[in-house]
């Protein structure tokens, strides 16, 4: 059971993120592309449409033909006016239909192919985000679990200090001093993330400096960093590591919260969050806008938790 | 919200604007057996902003001012403008005025009517009114509207007279800007304390409403004034608005029938409810248009061949069909199509990518191996940004992001929270945005002459034109409507050829009123909550 | 004890001076202000725009507006709000009782739904029940809590409308008599509540499992079902009142959380409360307001760290015993 959640939810995550760094490769379509904004503005899962491919290779999407009369050109709907395609610009088999297995948004743009390039980004920040706050906060709390006395008091209370400030609040502060843009998401949400990373691995630290081999390592005049880096840093790093994949979950909802707000990585990227607030206008005539990227996120989410309590649960036996 | 240039109600382009086309909306049609108009009842609306300041003369917002106008009415208002006639004015505080020999003094006459305490409505208070509209200490936004009077006389309690430094076409509307406060109440404050007074819990009014009931952020209850002048009037006992940030939610409570009227409606969600039934869609005109403004301090934008070759990339109309879903019109300039001072001779650029191209090779550019548009070494990219939370422009922004994404051109785009927005643009730190101005007459000359850059005015796109320059002073020298009118056609030619800005659309603003709303049809267009003065609840 | 919590509370003060100092430079260094803020977009001439620099107090350079602030807050003044035109204690007061409700329904519902949760996974361990629980409080935590909060105003608003969309009380009700006013605001809090409450039941849930598990193996809870406890009075009373230590302590700790991490819970449910104060307050570049706000927040840690700990220590007899 235990390697049945472990290994469910790394393979759903290893699925996801090579579908999306292959997204490129898969045939999508571009998930800026915004196709036809009349005729597949918000249609629902599962949409067939009326496509007719010309002699340049363009696509002209439709809401209805017209009979074709013969050796005539194709007249076709799109909205409420009619348009008229000459036969001479018509490829030999003009006529298509193209399904859109998860609809599209209200600007036209294909969900599905958004979702999974949506992916790459919602990963992206979580990923970098956490590695960031994780190293940042390891550094700091190697340095004051190491150092103990003034440091390790002066940075204690500046942890304390931040974690007074609740987070959301924190980031808006940040995000609203610089332009949006991936990479300020990330180091926002980095900058912000690494007081709990810095007390665990102070804790581990503070509880390694007692063990026999380390006062060994002391009394022997080994130097302080030397110490740091071969004897405590070691030890913190399992727990670190199990830490960060659940904390991986934690960031990707805190991104999205960003994006929602207005406040994420600007389009035409799209990002999971981003892609819920552009439903949000659109939740009672176009539901799946915004209810598909927010499943996608739970389903990361809940597979970085498994992934990660498993993990744990390995790493410390004794757990129940 | 939208934009506002300057915000001078009924002036001179206004005045225009009405004369011919009239500035009414769609008409409304009664539905069968609503009936004759009756008492009593609450109508409940919905909004997603809170008043900024319960004291006219320190707010900015329109929607405070449309309540301000509620309890605080005018000396004269305009009415509903008639198609080929100038501007009228409708008595309100005052029951008649006249222009002396050399139209240097304005003498209104004040109607007998009383503060809701029960004192008389006097000439000192439209003195006292004054001096705080005008007072630097207030600070009030339009303060520009008095910028010609040089002093307000009492002459007896029910007479007061306006003497103006010079004559001009508008002084009647700048005469009568701003509501009439109670001298007994207001002065009690000194001006220079009134920013940080608390002004909700005045109760002293002379319109047709008063204030009830103020839970910020929440809710806010108007009632019924039993001392108002036209003892008729109004009809509803109450009118409670429900503060509600989203207008989604606002609307989902308006199907569900704890609304009875929305405004402010994005267009998709205008369209989806005219499909779905039971509150009816009414329009009214605004005199205002989008656009995207150009930094005419950066190359290539300051070259007009380079602006007019973006505007013709975009596909404008396409905007009005796909975000608009109809409710609007592709513009040609800054004048309402509608209104009798547009040139109807000015057709709004094409959709036309191939003549962009042309233009923009003509100004130098080149595709490189990569299709992109290139001079001296140098690919055309720019960052397209707007104020966060404006949906419809953030939307306006993705989807001009992808037209010139095909002609060639990289588009960042970017929402700036407001207070960024504006600095970044008041110090010319852009390369384009999209933005919106709800104008009138001096707007023009604050929004394109070369003189008006920020701070001083709102040329924020830096526009610097001989010719326009030259035609916004004729405009301003002009001392009546007939002399105006074709400086202004040639105003709008001169800004159609050299695009100062990409007109995008002018769009109206869009309420939905449920059924036993009655009543509910636009009147002065500056004042878009003026019928709740008329409006009725119908017996079901 | 309460020399103790005195002296927490005293310490925490340098803290919460340091918190302001923070808030305020973070909004001192953020471009624009108040006044470009509240101008929106409107253009105004420049004296405009000086007089009400100076109807602020903005013309000042920061550090002579931040002592102003710091002397008047230990006055107990905290200022003008310049976005909302009214007294910063006065706008505080109104959002405070909006946010206790919320966070109080919230809690509840976290509180009953983590500790059914928790129950139910350790009793039915590694059997069908604790896993479908533990799936679903997962899945709850999985779901961003704005979105969360759309697919309830969805469903329960929208298209079986149960529930009203957003807003504390229906029209009127402000003035109803005590009951009637009561059940419509505990009929409006309800689906926010849920919902703030339901995302966050997993650690809760989680917590409890693992100290119920814990428990059960020990001594104490043997004896007592050799005495001949029955299985409901051990379950509730023996096993988890143990097992809530690190319960409370969480619940401590995320009273904060509750109450100005609700946001986005607010923002989607138009729910008048502090957490959206504070961001109006912040995109308004209202520097009073977001000072009282962000200082009111950080009291709200330090006193649930506070509380947090008192809890575990009358709970835990082990705790007792050494302070006795």
């Amino acid at each position: 059971m235990r390697d049945g959640r472990l290994w469910g939810g790394a393979g759903f995550l290893a699925l996801l993120a090579g579908a999306a760094l292959a997204a490129p490769w898969l045939g999508l379509r571009d998930p800026r592309a915004q196709l036809d904004g009349l005729v597949l503005q918000a249609r629902p899962p599962l949409t067939r449409v009326d496509a007719i491919r010309l002699r340049d290779g363009t696509l002209r999407y439709a809401d209805a033909l017209a009979p074709q009369r013969p050796g005539g050109g194709v007249r076709y709907r799109r909205g409420e006016r009619w348009f008229e395609i000459p036969p001479e610009a018509l490829a030999a088999r003009w006529h298509e239909r193209h399904l859109f297995l998860l609809g599209t948004d209200a600007f036209g743009r294909d969900l599905a192919s958004r979702l999974i390039y949506g992916a790459r980004v919602s990963l992206a920040v979580g990923l970098l985000a956490t590695a960031l706050a994780v190293l940042l906060g390891g550094f700091v709390g190697l340095v004051a679990g190491t150092l103990g006395g003034f440091v390790d008091g002066a940075l204690m209370r500046f942890v304390d200090l931040l974690l007074a400030v609740p987070r959301l609040f924190l980031l808006l502060l940040l995000v609203s001093l610089y332009r949006p843009s991936l990479w300020t998401t990330v180091l926002v949400l980095g900058a912000t993330g690494w007081m709990a990373p810095a007390r665990l691995v102070r804790a581990q630290v503070l509880a390694l400096r007692e063990r026999d081999f380390v006062q060994a390592a002391r009394a022997g005049g080994a130097p302080l960093a030397r110490i740091a880096l071969r004897h405590l840093l070691p030890g913190a790093l399992v727990p670190l590591a199990a830490e960060a994949t659940l904390r991986v979950g934690h960031t990707m909802l805190l991104e999205a919260s960003l994006s929602f707000l207005g406040l994420g990585v600007p389009p035409p990227t799209p990002s999971w969050g981003a892609m819920i607030a552009e439903g949000r206008d659109r939740l009672f005539d176009a539901w799946w806008i915004a209810t598909l990227p927010g499943l996608a996120i739970a389903a990361t989410v809940v597979a970085l938790s498994l992934a990660g309590d498993a993990l744990t649960e390995r790493l410390e036996p004794a757990a129940p | 919200m939208r934009a506002a240039a300057a915000h001078h109600p009924s002036s001179l382009l206004l005045a225009a604007a009405c004369a011919l086309a009239g500035c009414e909306g769609r008409p409304e049609q009664p539905p069968a057996g609503a009936g004759e108009p009756r008492r009593g009842g609450t109508a409940v609306l919905g909004t997603v902003v809170d008043v900024d300041n319960w004291n006219e003369y320190l707010s900015q917002q329109a929607f405070a001012n449309a309540l301000h106008r509620r309890l605080y009415p005018r000396l004269a208002r305009e009415a509903p403008p008639e198609p080929g006639q100038p501007p009228r004015f409708e008595p309100e505080l005052a029951e008649a005025w006249s222009f002396s020999e050399d139209r240097l003094a304005l003498t209104f006459r004040l109607r007998e009517a009383s503060w809701s305490d029960g004192n008389p409505i006097q000439a000192s208070d439209v003195r006292f009114t004054w001096r705080a509209q005008t007072s630097p200490e207030v600070g009030w936004i339009n303060a520009s509207t008095k910028e010609h009077i040089r002093e307000v006389e009492a002459r007896d309690p029910r007479t007061v007279v306006f003497h103006f430094d010079r004559a001009y076409p508008e002084q009647l509307a700048d005469a009568v800007t701003g509501g009439v406060l109670p001298e007994h109440i207001f002065a009690r404050v000194p001006f220079a304390r009134w920013r940080t007074h608390d002004w909700s819990s005045v109760r002293v009014v002379s319109g047709p409403f008063r204030l009830a009931a103020y839970r910020p952020a929440e809710e806010i209850v108007l009632e019924r004034n039993p001392g108002y002048y036209r003892a008729e009037l109004p009809r509803l006992d109450r009118v409670v608005f429900r503060i509600v940030p989203d207008i989604s939610n606002l609307l989902t409570q308006l199907l569900a029938g704890h609304l009875d009227y929305v405004d402010k409606l994005p267009p998709w969600e205008a369209a989806r409810l005219e499909r779905s039934g039971p509150v009816r869609i009414v329009e009214f005109r605004v005199p205002g248009f989008e656009y995207i403004g150009w930094n005419h301090r950066r190359e290539p934008f300051d070259d007009p061949r380079v602006r007019r070759a973006l505007t013709l990339a975009i596909d404008r109309q396409g905007l009005v069909d796909e975000l608009l879903r109809g409710y609007g019109t592709v513009c040609a300039g800054p004048v309402p199509s509608w209104s009798a001072a547009a040139d109807p001779a000015l057709e709004p650029w094409p959709h036309d990518p191939g003549e962009a191209e042309r233009l923009l090779r003509e100004a130098g550019f080149a595709r490189d191996s990569e299709g992109r548009l290139v001079r001296g070494g140098r690919p055309l990219a720019l960052t397209l940004a707007t104020n966060a939370g404006n949906r419809l422009r953030e939307a306006v922004l993705v989807k001009v992001q992808e037209q010139l994404r095909r002609l060639g051109i990289e588009v960042q785009v970017a929402s700036l929270e407001m207070a960024a927005f504006r600095e970044r643009n008041a110090a010319g730190d852009f390369d384009a945005y999209v933005g919106g101005w709800t104008i009138s007459g001096r707007a023009l000359r604050q929004l394109f002459h070369s003189q008006m850059l920020p701070p001083r005015g709102a040329n924020i796109v830096a526009y610097r034109s001989p010719r326009a320059d030259a035609l916004l002073e004729r405009l301003d020298a002009a001392k009546t409507w007939e002399q105006a009118l074709p400086v202004l056609r040639e105003l709008q030619r001169c800004l159609h050829e050299e695009q100062p800005y990409t007109f995008l659309y002018e769009m109206p603003l869009l309420a939905a009123v449920a059924a036993r709303l009655q009543g509910v049809s636009p009147g002065p267009p500056d004042d878009p909550l003026a019928h709740l003065e008329q409006a009725w609840i119908a017996v079901p | 004890m309460i020399r103790y919590a005195c002296g927490r509370l005293l310490s925490a003060v340098p803290v919460l001076v340091a918190v302001a100092t923070l808030g305020f430079a973070i909004v001192e260094f953020a471009p624009g202000d108040a006044v470009e803020a509240w101008l929106g977009e409107r253009a105004v001439p420049p004296e405009v725009r000086a007089s009400l620099e100076r109807a602020y107090g903005l013309h000042q350079p920061p550090w002579q507006r931040y002592a102003s602030w710091l002397a008047s807050l230990a006055r107990g003044e905290l200022g003008w709000s310049f976005s909302r035109s009214r007294p910063v204690r006065e706008v505080l007061a109104g959002a405070l009782p909006a946010t206790l409700w919320l966070a109080g329904a919230a809690m509840l519902i976290h509180l009953a739904s983590g500790i059914a949760a928790g129950l139910i996974g350790a009793r039915f361990r590694r059997r069908w029940p604790d896993h479908l629980i533990q799936a679903l409080v997962l899945t709850l935590y999985g779901m961003p809590v704005f979105w969360l909060g759309l697919m309830a105003t969805l469903a329960l608003a929208y298209r079986i409308p149960l529930f009203p969309p957003s807003s504390m009380f229906s029209v009127g009700m402000r003035e109803a008599a005590l009951l009637p006013r009561l059940a419509d605001l505990l009929w409006h809090v309800t689906l926010p509540a849920a919902v703030l409450g339901l995302a966050s039941t997993a650690a809760t849930a989680r917590l409890l499992r693992g100290g119920l598990l814990q428990v059960l193996g020990e001594e104490f809870l043997r004896a007592a079902r050799a005495r001949g406890a029955g299985p409901l009075r051990l379950w509730l009373v023996h096993a988890l009142r143990h097992a809530s230590i690190p319960v409370v302590h969480l619940l401590g700790m995320s009273l904060p959380v509750l109450v100005s991490g609700s946001l986005v819970v607010e923002v989607v449910f138009a729910w008048p409360g502090m957490g959206r104060l504070a961001y109006e307050a912040l995109l308004a570049r209202d520097t009073p307001l977001v000072l009282a706000a962000t200082v009111l927040s950080a009291i709200l840690v330090v006193v649930g760290n506070l509380l947090a700990d008192v809890a575990t220590a009358g709970l835990d007899p082990r705790v007792r015993v050494r302070r006795r």
